[in-house]
């Protein structure tokens, strides 16, 4: 062991840091390559050269692609999962505590029935609670107690077939101003909002969010965050789904037309 | 626009919570991941689901994503391998194998050479340098990757002994490298 130790790495042979990279090696000779490795701990950039082309293998196999409509479920859960962590403030604050929880937990488990509902059916969904597990905290969610007709709505609607989704920035362009999404939900003739990190705002003033149709801007709604900063609103698409850029402004109660800051904006 | 920018830069855009972005790495990646998860678990049902499961699990993971820990697309590879092969519940040695191999992924790859290829070219390279190896290393390094296979079940499979299996994926796995090789300095 102590000459293999000992050994400089241009006399150690690169077949056994071969076999060491296909799991071909018997118990000694794995032995023999760890204790090389431990006292020459750069040449493990040498296995890691090794693996390299085993990585890479796949890049040569069939054109085969996958359907059209993965990239839009993958999207589509995701953006369940960031609204399923977006409380609805605007019934909390005339809520209790006691209903705050509740409701609290209700989101965090609409999400689990977003996925479920996306999901092409009972077997991915088995697959995707898996995953979900650590990230989500799903322990305590007790779904069917919980339900308001609100979030149910909601969710009903996030499930929609032909929904789209609209990612929305915040205009000063750093991370903690503001963002989130916008799903436009065609069939329902609604739409939901669902943003974070949104700024409290001055009494008078509210953020408006308006729908941009060639020069026209369309008021679509006022709202203001929770005390966590989130935004959970649902919408109607009343004229406006042929939009092409939604707009978030800074407005007073009492404007009529867009005339404040615009906070926050995105591309249809 | 974003669809322009590095992966470096779309990684950023997505830790800021730009669900767009990972679009931008579906649209990059997704098809050599789901080529991936197809050839292993050989169902196309199954290999959408994984492919799923791979972008969601990377999405949710993204602030512990170490960029360090080498390219993206070996980074997704790597999880898509894993995963399939976890899916099909290969033998405790080829989980061992998994297992150890992670323990020696690149981590402190920042690859200049490899980062500078997009993935089309990486595929050309690779192509080319299989094209260089004899079908009998290719073979048995394909049946080790792709299916799991110990190197005794390849030697069953092909009725070889399993001296020469091992001597044919080793000698096959480094002239990849070498022929790799400017991409591994």
């Amino acid at each position: 062991m102590s000459d293999i130790a000992a050994s400089n790495p241009s006399e150690f042979s690169p077949e056994l840091l071969a076999g060491y990279v296909l799991g071909d090696l018997t118990p000694s000779e794995i032995a023999l390559v760890e204790v090389y490795l431990a006292a020459h701990p750069e040449q493990q950039a040498e296995v890691a050269s090794l693996m390299l082309p085993l990585d890479l293998l796949s890049l040569t196999l069939p054109a085969d692609h996958p359907p059209a409509s993965l990239r839009q479920q993958i999207l589509q859960v995701a953006a369940a999962e960031i609204v399923a962590t977006t409380k609805p403030i605007q019934q909390l604050e005339a809520k209790s505590r006691q209903s705050w929880t509740l409701i609290k937990s209700v989101v965090t488990g609409l999400g689990l029935l977003l996925v479920a509902g996306l999901g092409w059916n009972n077997y991915r969904l088995s697959h995707e609670l898996a995953a979900l597990k650590q990230d989500l905290q799903i322990s305590q969610v007790a779904l069917n107690k919980q339900q308001s007709p609100d979030n149910l709505a909601v969710v009903s609607l996030l499930q929609e077939p032909n929904n789209r989704f609209l990612t929305l920035k915040n205009m000063e362009g750093k991370t903690g101003m503001g963002m989130g999404s916008l799903v436009i939900v065609p069939n329902k003739s609604s739409a939901v909002l669902a943003l974070q990190q949104i700024k409290p705002l001055p009494p008078g003033q509210v953020y408006r969010m308006w729908a941009i149709m060639g020069e026209k801007e369309m008021n679509c709604a006022d709202f203001l965050p929770d005390a966590s900063g989130k935004v959970l609103k649902q919408i109607s698409l009343n004229h406006w789904e042929k939009a092409k850029k939604i707009m978030i402004t800074i407005e007073q109660k009492q404007a009529k037309e867009a005339e404040g800051e615009i906070a926050i904006e995105g591309e249809i | 626009m974003l669809t322009d920018e590095s992966d470096l830069q779309v990684l950023t855009a997505l830790r800021q919570g730009d669900t767009n972005a990972l679009g931008i790495i579906y649209d990059r990646y997704g098809t050599a991941v789901y080529r991936l998860a197809l050839k292993i678990l050989a169902n196309p049902n199954e290999a959408e689901d994984l492919t799923q499961e791979v972008f969601l699990a990377f999405w949710r993971g993204i602030d512990k994503y170490d960029v360090d820990r080498g390219t993206l697309v070996v980074f997704l590879l790597t999880i898509t391998r894993s995963r399939a092969l976890n899916r099909i519940k290969q033998q405790g040695s080829q989980q061992n194998l998994s297992q150890r191999v992670g323990n020696y992924l690149p981590r402190n790859d920042h690859n200049p050479g490899l980062e500078s290829l997009n993935l089309s070219e990486l595929r050309e390279r690779m192509s080319l340098a299989l094209q260089e190896l004899p079908i009998t290393q290719k073979q048995v390094l394909e049946m080790g990757y792709y299916q799991g296979k110990s190197q005794s079940e390849i030697a069953q499979e092909l009725d070889l002994p399993i001296g020469t299996v091992k001597t044919r994926s080793r000698q096959g796995l480094l002239k990849l490298r070498q022929f790799l090789q400017d991409l591994v300095e």
